[in-house]
């Protein structure tokens, strides 16, 4: 029970940026794009609870947008990784041999490639990046952490006497990758989940600050570049867009605590 | 060795996985070179200079042909873009040819070589900072272990982590350049004490956002070290709680800790390459950030492949000299 409830608290953080997120984007009507030139840099007042930043758009409606859609993203390609690389590093560890060897040193390959300059050269190279251009850069290289974990947890439970009794049972090879091996690794590979979602944050906004991001501008890096630029003149822009980086990274981070397990390991 | 074998695959997949990456992405790098109102003429030429009008795969094969190679007599015009690396018996010397940097408009090898030690030498003191902050907050925070004081740093390091670089680098710009104006905004300097003066800022951005991971990993290792049979020997046998903590404690942390710090270095000195450009570091991260934003392919394709290699020997040394480091690494890694 007490682990149950700690397990929610992991993810009480999220939530609350969520519903906050999404009641702010409920009470304000304004299009966080409508660009009205004489409220820009206005401090927070009546009707515009946060100010107004660069082009005189409404900081709250914009944030949250902002906000929202890193989120979707950054849990979009976690959710991508985890249901690619872990299907991948299961099967490679239950194979072994060689293909086993060429999926960790895949693993390396990606790894050591420096994502950073992989994504600008994408992103520089398509004429007007989109979400979507983003979202798939960073899906090239979310399944990796995923097989990794993946690829150790099954080589321990490979050897477990469930799946021992499962083959001498008679059952085929896909049933028991599928039916008895992949279940005990999905658990285990989830723990991934917050940190590799607060990358994608993160690497979006990085992208978007160095003005690689989309077009749209609804990204909490372009919001940031806007705050420094204004730093003296309206510093509220800068001050509400690194709490807020930093509150939905840190959330991200935290929920990633509600998968931990105690590690019931058979093997051992 | 056969981890170096694999660890030399790696890199030979880089340097193919980046040639390919490039030659795939659209841009016309004829273009690129001659400028956007250059004559049809002259487009042909550079293309033909370039090798643009060979297939992909006699380019490739050139690429590989070139990019380590034995050269009999270094003068000869062939080997203008070359790095010498190793001189070898008889005038023989082993070279590296990347290309021609189309924005340098020098051997992008020997462009690489200068700004690689400068990326160096940040990493380094990023990690020094990493290890000085970690290792110091863990060791607390294991001692004060389920005190407030424990919450509170356990706390203070992941919100560390919640900073990106590019954020607490832009204020410590704000703090120690613009506010206090102790030291330079960013640049590189002349002098030593200026490169000094420069380094420190882009090397405590480095060190306050990878310092959260080491002093988890301290704090984790120390308290699973100090519950255990050989130091509660030693503190019944009257050592000090002290002692026990740092002789007992901290060198059994060792390992772990190493290894995280290499493999970290590993990353970093192929660029940090937000930070840099923050700073306007000179590094390897600073350049490949120029190149793609210039479209400099051939740097573009050297700077990956250096900084990939880079963690993939890192990655090697610490899986081969790991063992070497702890007579325990072998039986603490079946557990």
């Amino acid at each position: 029970m007490k682990r149950a409830i700690s397990r929610v608290s992991a993810l009480l953080p999220l939530l609350l940026l969520l519903v906050l997120a999404l009641t702010a984007m409920v009470m304000t009507v304004d299009d966080p794009r409508l660009l009205v030139p004489e409220r820009a840099w206005l401090s927070p007042r009546q009707g515009h609870w946060l100010g107004c930043a660069d082009g005189g758009i409404d900081l709250l409606s914009a944030i949250t947008n902002a906000t929202m859609r890193a989120l979707f993203m950054g849990v979009a390609v976690a959710l991508m990784g985890w249901a690619i690389g872990t299907p991948l590093g299961t099967w490679a560890a239950y194979r072994g041999g060689a293909f086993e060897r060429l999926t960790s040193r895949t693993c390396d390959l990606v790894q050591a490639f420096p994502t950073f300059l992989f994504a600008m050269s994408v992103l520089a190279a398509v004429r007007t990046p989109t979400r979507m251009h983003i979202a798939f850069v960073f899906c090239v290289t979310a399944w990796v952490p995923f097989a990794r974990l993946a690829l150790a947890e099954a080589r321990v439970l490979r050897r477990a006497s469930y799946i021992e009794a499962a083959e001498a049972l008679g059952a085929s090879k896909t049933r028991v990758l599928f039916a008895h091996l992949l279940p005990g690794v999905l658990g285990p590979t989830s723990v991934q989940f917050g940190s590799s979602a607060a990358a994608v944050v993160i690497g979006e906004s990085a992208l978007a600050f160095i003005g690689l991001g989309p077009r749209d501008g609804l990204s909490l890096g372009s919001l940031l570049e806007q705050g420094l630029f204004a730093m003296t003149r309206a510093p509220h822009v800068l001050v509400v867009t690194v709490l807020v980086l930093i509150a939905t990274n840190a959330a991200l981070l935290v929920s990633g605590r509600a998968f931990r397990e105690r590690s019931p390991n058979p093997a051992k | 060795m056969g981890r170096l074998f694999w660890a030399l695959a790696v890199v030979f997949a880089v340097a193919s996985a980046s040639f390919f990456l490039l030659a795939a992405l659209p841009g016309d790098p004829a273009r690129i070179v001659a400028g956007p109102q250059a004559r049809p003429a002259d487009l042909v030429r550079v293309r033909k200079d370039l090798q643009l009008d060979r297939s992909i795969v006699a380019r490739y094969g050139l690429f590989l042909k070139k990019l380590v190679h034995i050269a009999g007599d270094p003068k000869a015009s062939e080997h203008a873009s070359c790095e010498r690396v190793i001189p070898l018996v008889r005038g023989y010397e082993l070279h590296i040819d990347l290309g021609r940097s189309y924005q340098h408009r020098a051997p992008v090898a020997k462009v690489i070589f200068t700004r690689y030690p400068r990326s160096m030498a940040l990493a380094i003191a990023g990690i020094v900072i990493q290890l000085l902050i970690g290792v110091t907050v863990g060791s607390i925070a294991a001692a004060k272990k389920g005190t407030w004081i424990d919450r509170f740093l356990t706390g203070i390091t992941s919100l560390g982590v919640s900073a990106p670089t590019f954020l607490t680098a832009v204020l410590l710009q704000y703090l120690f350049a613009h506010r206090l104006r102790w030291l330079p905004l960013d640049g590189f300097g002349d002098t030593f004490l200026d490169h000094v003066r420069s380094i420190a800022l882009p090397a405590l951005t480095l060190g306050l956002y990878g310092a959260a991971y080491f002093a988890r990993l301290t704090r984790d290792e120390l308290i699973t070290l100090m519950s255990q049979d050989f130091v509660r020997t030693a503190r019944a046998k009257g050592t000090s709680r002290l002692r026990a903590f740092v002789v007992h404690g901290l060198r059994g942390a060792l390992l772990p800790l190493v290894t995280a710090a290499g493999l970290e270095l590993g990353s970093l000195a192929g660029g940090a390459a937000v930070t840099e450009s923050i700073f306007r570091w000179p590094g390897l991260g600073h350049l490949g950030v120029e190149a793609v934003l210039n479209r400099d392919g051939p740097m573009v394709i050297g700077v990956v492949f250096v900084a990939a290699s880079t963690v993939v020997m890192a990655t090697a040394a610490i899986d081969i000299f790991g063992h070497w480091l702890h007579p325990l690494a072998r039986e603490k890694s079946s557990e």
